[in-house]
């Protein structure tokens, strides 16, 4: 008798556990239709609507700057910032390659595989070494803090991670999408180049061109390196990868979306009073 | 004027409560270096950051960032070298690091 209570208790308490770490949760969300994607510019997915704007990630970036500069002239260092000079460009690009170099579907870029290989848009655009009056250790991890208590300690990346939560989950381990991924790299394997994973090849050391932060470029793309990138777009375009992959995340998207409503309000005012408030 | 321009923005955001002190569960942490996500410092000396905000370090010698899913910015008291690309490389000078931001 006592025996059959302990496992009813047991029982529940693992009921309790799964619905407290909403595993329930977990389940895979239904999709709809499938589009064939074979450009970059195709790729929208429901939750873009709710990332900020470039004007307000620049913003934001302005009343962080303004923040740390005052705070390192307070401590005697005047003119020293860590907004850099091309700011809304660097955002854009960011947001291009949010969409171009991912870990759910890896390295999307047509055009670009054909001209730079896995390399970004970045390179030779600007020198990434921001010279600043020195400050003492103390005073740039103060100064920089302050920075970022500035705009509440919100941090500003470009992608989905910004948002409450995180965002919505990435569908990287779902099963439509591992099974597309497997006929990717099936694809990849026949043509010589074995990866498992669609980020593989973009974090290949044979692939990697370290960027000199004085020159703001690295050395350029090799042929054999234009060969695989080319390979990679190729067996995406066959196998529909990022139309699958896209599909599926949004659907994770939808389901997140639902779920955080007050939260993303919550969100969007907040950027908004940040950004009313913001220096220009 | 740039001073006053901050201090009006900070003492904005604190009258309209928009002022949060930071324990975000997404938080700048040192971690082992086992995930190719990670943002990586190498120096001989190696460390790896995941999650995002900043954070106050001392690391002597790093010579190189390997950015991961991320992007940012290390800041030396001789200024800032940005890694605005994610899944990238960025080497140079050997220095002292003291301050880690990631996006």
């Amino acid at each position: 008798m006592r025996r059959a209570r302990v496992i009813r208790l047991a029982v529940l308490a693992a009921v309790a556990a799964v619905t407290a770490t909403g595993c329930g949760a977990e389940t895979e969300p239904p999709v709809g239709s499938i589009d064939v994607i074979t450009r970059e510019t195709q790729i929208s997915r429901p939750i873009d609507g709710y990332l900020p704007s470039g004007e307000q990630l620049r913003q934001l970036w302005q009343v962080r700057g303004a923040a740390t500069t005052a705070c390192y002239a307070e401590h005697g260092t005047p003119g020293r910032t860590n907004v850099p000079p091309d700011l809304a460009a660097r955002l854009r690009i960011q947001r291009q390659e949010d969409v171009t170099r991912t870990r759910l579907y890896g390295f999307f870029g047509p055009e670009d595989a054909r001209s730079r290989g896995y390399g970004s848009a970045f390179e030779g655009q600007r020198n990434l070494e921001m010279p600043a009056p020195w400050s003492r250790p103390e005073v740039v991890r103060q100064c920089e803090k302050a920075g970022s208590e500035a705009i509440g300690d919100l941090t500003l990346v470009t992608d989905e991670r910004i948002l409450p939560d995180g965002g919505p989950p990435s569908a990287t381990n779902d099963s439509r999408v591992t099974e597309a991924v497997s006929k990717w790299s099936a694809c990849m394997t026949r043509a010589g180049y074995p990866y498992q994973r669609p980020i593989d090849p973009l974090i290949d050391p044979k692939w990697q061109r370290p960027i000199s932060t004085q020159k703001g470029e690295g050395p350029p793309a090799t042929p054999a390196e234009i060969a695989a990138a080319t390979t990679d777009i190729g067996c995406k375009l066959d196998t529909n990868l990022v139309g699958v992959a896209v599909a599926v995340q949004s659907a994770y998207d939808r389901r997140y979306i639902a779920a955080h409503a007050d939260a993303l309000s919550r969100f969007k005012e907040r950027l908004l009073g940040y950004t009313r408030t913001g220096t220009t | 004027m740039k001073k006053t321009l901050a201090a009006g923005a900070v003492a904005a955001l604190s009258a309209t409560g928009m002022l949060v002190s930071g324990s975000d569960a997404f938080a700048i942490n040192r971690v082992t270096c086992n995930e190719n996500g990670y943002t990586w410092l190498n120096s001989t000396d190696t460390t790896c950051w995941a999650n995002r905000g900043t954070i106050g370090v001392t690391l002597y010698g790093v010579y190189s960032v390997s950015s991961g899913n991320n992007t940012g910015w290390v800041a030396s008291p001789s200024g800032y070298v940005d890694f605005p690309q994610k899944w990238n490389i960025y080497q140079f000078s050997s220095r002292r690091i003291d301050t880690i931001h990631i996006n």
